[in-house]
């Protein structure tokens, strides 16, 4: 499997962690979900934020959540097209 | 030639087949442009180069080789009179040059550790090498036989990948090159026998419909 498609995966595993969450996590939880290392979490997260695929709320307590924006419920939906049109054109 | 004079059938099927080969290309192009955009996959977007320049290629075919020649009706004896027909095919052999190099890059971009600023140098100053060769050339078979060795090299890389299994749609990268080149010979060889120019046409509008519909096409989820 490429590094690439990891990428990728991870991508779509995290964001799923985050939908299957009500749309909304603490970022320690995501941590310990997404079974990655935390400096690797980091920089996931840093790329997710680049790419609008996620973004930051506030409760009320200004406790830091996750949540998913569009650009990351459609990634989510579109993830399994896209990864098979990889394969299947061999980029 | 102005159209109603002597205008025939050639003309409108150049005319038909020139837009609607245009259309399904650059939808693919859009289609996977969107599709980079929210992956930012490399090969992704190398593959939706290929269909840029193919766009291009067409759309600069259709409108100095086709438009110009039938509707500026220019006095043969005037020295631009094969200019718009001449401009047109030196864009249609850089852009095809461009797409073939982006097809191949798409397949290989991991195994090549060159930055993507050089890379895209390099493909440019080929292209542009191709296109000085064919004017200064001036033989047809130039841009036919690098265009071979591209999509050729695209094959032969595609074959080695160490893919577990080989999927269908690595045929369409053999049709693509197949199309692609028989479109060029029927361009570049103005006496080509219409007939077999239309099928050429079919055959390529199937193809692109074919790889259109593979792209919008949803899986179960």
């Amino acid at each position: 499997m490429s590094k690439k498609r990891e990428r990728l995966e991870v991508i779509y595993d995290i964001l799923k962690i985050i939908e299957d969450k009500g749309n909304s996590i603490k970022p320690t939880p995501l941590l310990r979900f997404s079974n990655l290392s935390s400096q690797r979490f980091s920089e996931y997260l840093e790329e997710l934020f680049s790419k609008d695929l996620v973004k930051e709320i506030f409760d009320k307590k200004n406790k830091k959540h996750l949540t998913l924006t569009d650009k990351g419920f459609q990634y989510l939906e579109r993830y399994k097209d896209i990864i098979s049109f990889i394969d299947d054109f061999d980029l | 030639m102005m159209p109603g004079q002597g205008m025939h059938l050639n003309f409108y099927i150049e005319i038909i087949y020139s837009i609607i080969v245009t259309l399904f290309i650059f939808l693919i192009y859009f289609k996977t442009r969107n599709m980079y955009k929210l992956t930012e996959h490399k090969g992704i977007k190398y593959f939706s180069y290929t269909f840029l320049f193919f766009g291009i290629a067409h759309l600069f075919r259709f409108l100095f080789r086709i438009f110009f020649r039938y509707f500026f009706d220019i006095p043969k004896h005037l020295m631009f009179n094969r200019m718009p027909h001449l401009f047109g095919g030196w864009v249609f052999v850089y852009t095809s040059v461009m797409a073939g190099l982006f097809l191949l890059y798409s397949v290989m971009y991991k195994k090549i550790k060159l930055k993507e600023t050089t890379i895209i140098l390099l493909i440019n100053v080929i292209a542009i090498i191709t296109t000085l060769l064919d004017m200064w050339i001036k033989n047809p078979f130039v841009h036919v036989g690098i265009i071979t060795t591209i999509f050729g090299a695209t094959i032969i890389v595609s074959l080695t990948k160490k893919s577990k299994k080989r999927h269908p749609f690595f045929i369409a990268y053999i049709s693509i090159f197949l199309i692609w080149l028989l479109n060029l010979i029927s361009i570049e060889i103005p006496k080509f026998m219409f007939e077999l120019r239309v099928g050429i046409y079919v055959m390529s509008l199937v193809l692109y419909f074919v790889i259109l519909q593979r792209i919008f096409k949803k899986r179960k989820k």
